[in-house]
């Protein structure tokens, strides 16, 4: 018997609410990996927070030798490389966070089209 | 044994401990973050999102992991550096006790010069001034000795490779990529004038940039020849013998393997590095066998030289003796004939 497929209203509604459906999901999949990358990143962020000042380290020391002076140097650049990446950081995890923002919204735009009493 | 104010040199062991726990602490934290980093999940973000999370993940973990190992190499000067200083602190008693001791380091010393067939005047001169600072009780000399030893270590912690800067490393490979780089792409396709492109020219100029571009054939057909001629050279025959002949084939010989190095460096298409053994076999054996020959050819000239001078004084004597016979005979003729 061959299955001819129904086109009453209500099937198309049906059919309709069944592809938002599945929109739904992905926007809300992707929000909720957005999240739990932002939160990993966001942990990073911490890890690094706890890295310590090592060009104050060692701008506090008394010992001298070119070779120190040198070493001072390049700490105090460290500083600064560590500074930056944490910047980066802070700026991966604006990112992310928009991503669920929009990824949030995209599903709640899309549930707002969902034609309503239909199963 | 720190310093006091004036010294170029101040060694701090104890700090130097505390900066290189310092700098192992903050290693660890970046290595930590690295980690976090490294097990973030890009699996489920939308496509653009996870390509630029990816990159910018893979360029902080590059950046995260060269600055760790800055620090490791840091924190690793400064232990060592620490405990050097600590072991010369330790031993430093020989510059600062009796005179006994004194003495007894400047014979040991003398006496291991003598057996490592060493002259160390500064050490020499080191050792007897600390003798001679403590038995005339001058601590200025005792304390120029201390001074001098601490220099000369000084500096020898400071130029030895205990320690290189992670950047002077980094510096260093950026010029030598540059360098081989650059020779590279100075030589790529130094030999294919564009036809096209924004450096074809126009008129007369695409021609003549063909012929111009042609000059390294030219050059390719010069050491054709050249291969040629010294192939024919070498078959050919010398009116020598013995060992000049010897020394003439094994001149051609060379000269016959660099011109076919010439030949193979323009197969390769590399006109530096490869035609450089070609030009050094060309020179020096070249050169070399041409002053042997030459030495030889002379030899046999002034020999052939010193028998045709010997032959013509004997045969000037000869000459002389016959005449003088034939005067004799003419006299002798004349008195009684």
């Amino acid at each position: 018997m061959l299955d001819i497929p129904t086109t009453s209203a209500a099937d198309r509604a049906r059919r309709h609410n069944a592809a938002l459906d599945a929109e739904i999901t992905k926007a809300l999949d992707e929000m909720v990996a957005c999240r739990a990358a932002q939160m990993q990143v966001a942990r990073a962020s911490r890890e690094l927070d706890g890295v310590p000042s090592v060009g104050a380290a060692a701008a506090g020391t008394r010992f001298t030798s070119p070779a120190a002076s040198r070493l001072r140097t390049e700490l105090s650049g460290m500083d600064g490389s560590v500074r930056s990446a944490a910047g980066r950081l802070g700026a991966l995890i604006g990112l992310l966070a928009r991503g669920a923002r929009e990824a949030e919204l995209r599903a709640s735009a899309l549930e707002a089209r969902k034609v309503p009493g239909v199963g | 044994m720190s310093a006091d104010s004036g010294a170029r040199f101040v060694f701090a062991p104890g700090e130097m401990r505390a900066l290189a726990g310092t700098l192992d602490g903050a290693r660890s934290a970046l290595s930590a973050a690295s980690l976090a980093l490294l097990v973030v999940d890009t699996g489920g973000l939308p496509g653009e999102l996870a390509a630029a999370v990816e990159a910018e993940r893979r360029s902080l973990g590059s950046q995260l992991s060269g600055t760790g190992a800055g620090l490791e190499a840091g924190s690793r000067y400064l232990t060592r550096t620490a405990e050097k200083v600590e072991h010369l602190d330790r031993t430093g008693f020989f510059t600062s006790t009796g005179v006994g001791v004194k003495v007894g380091n400047a014979i040991f010393g003398e006496l291991t010069d003598l057996g490592l067939h060493k002259s160390d005047r500064a050490g020499r001169a080191r050792r007897w001034a600390g003798v001679l600072g403590m038995l005339t009780g001058t601590k200025t000399l005792v304390q120029a000795a201390a001074w001098h030893e601490w220099g000369a270590t000084a500096r020898t912690l400071a130029n030895r490779d205990e320690w290189r800067s992670a950047t002077a490393v980094q510096r260093m490979r950026a010029v030598l990529d540059e360098r081989i780089g650059g020779g590279l792409r100075a030589n790529y396709g130094v030999r294919t004038p564009a036809s096209y492109g924004p450096k074809a020219g126009q008129g007369l100029r695409k021609p003549a940039a063909k012929l111009f571009g042609a000059i390294p054939l030219a050059g390719g057909l010069v050491d054709f020849q050249q291969y040629l001629a010294d192939g024919e050279k070498l078959r050919r025959d010398e009116p020598q013998t013995g060992l000049s002949q010897a020394f003439t084939d094994v001149r051609d010989f060379m000269a016959l393997a660099g011109s076919s190095n010439h030949l193979a460096a323009d197969a390769w298409g590399v006109a530096g590095p490869f035609g450089v053994p070609g030009a050094a076999i060309n020179e020096a054996f070249g050169y070399g066998a041409d002053l042997v020959v030459l030495g030889m050819d002379t030899t046999a000239t002034t020999a052939k030289g010193a028998v045709a001078a010997a032959t013509a004084v004997v045969d000037a004597a000869d000459g002389a003796r016959d005449w003088a016979e034939r005067r004799i005979g003419s006299a002798l003729r004349g008195a009684f004939g």
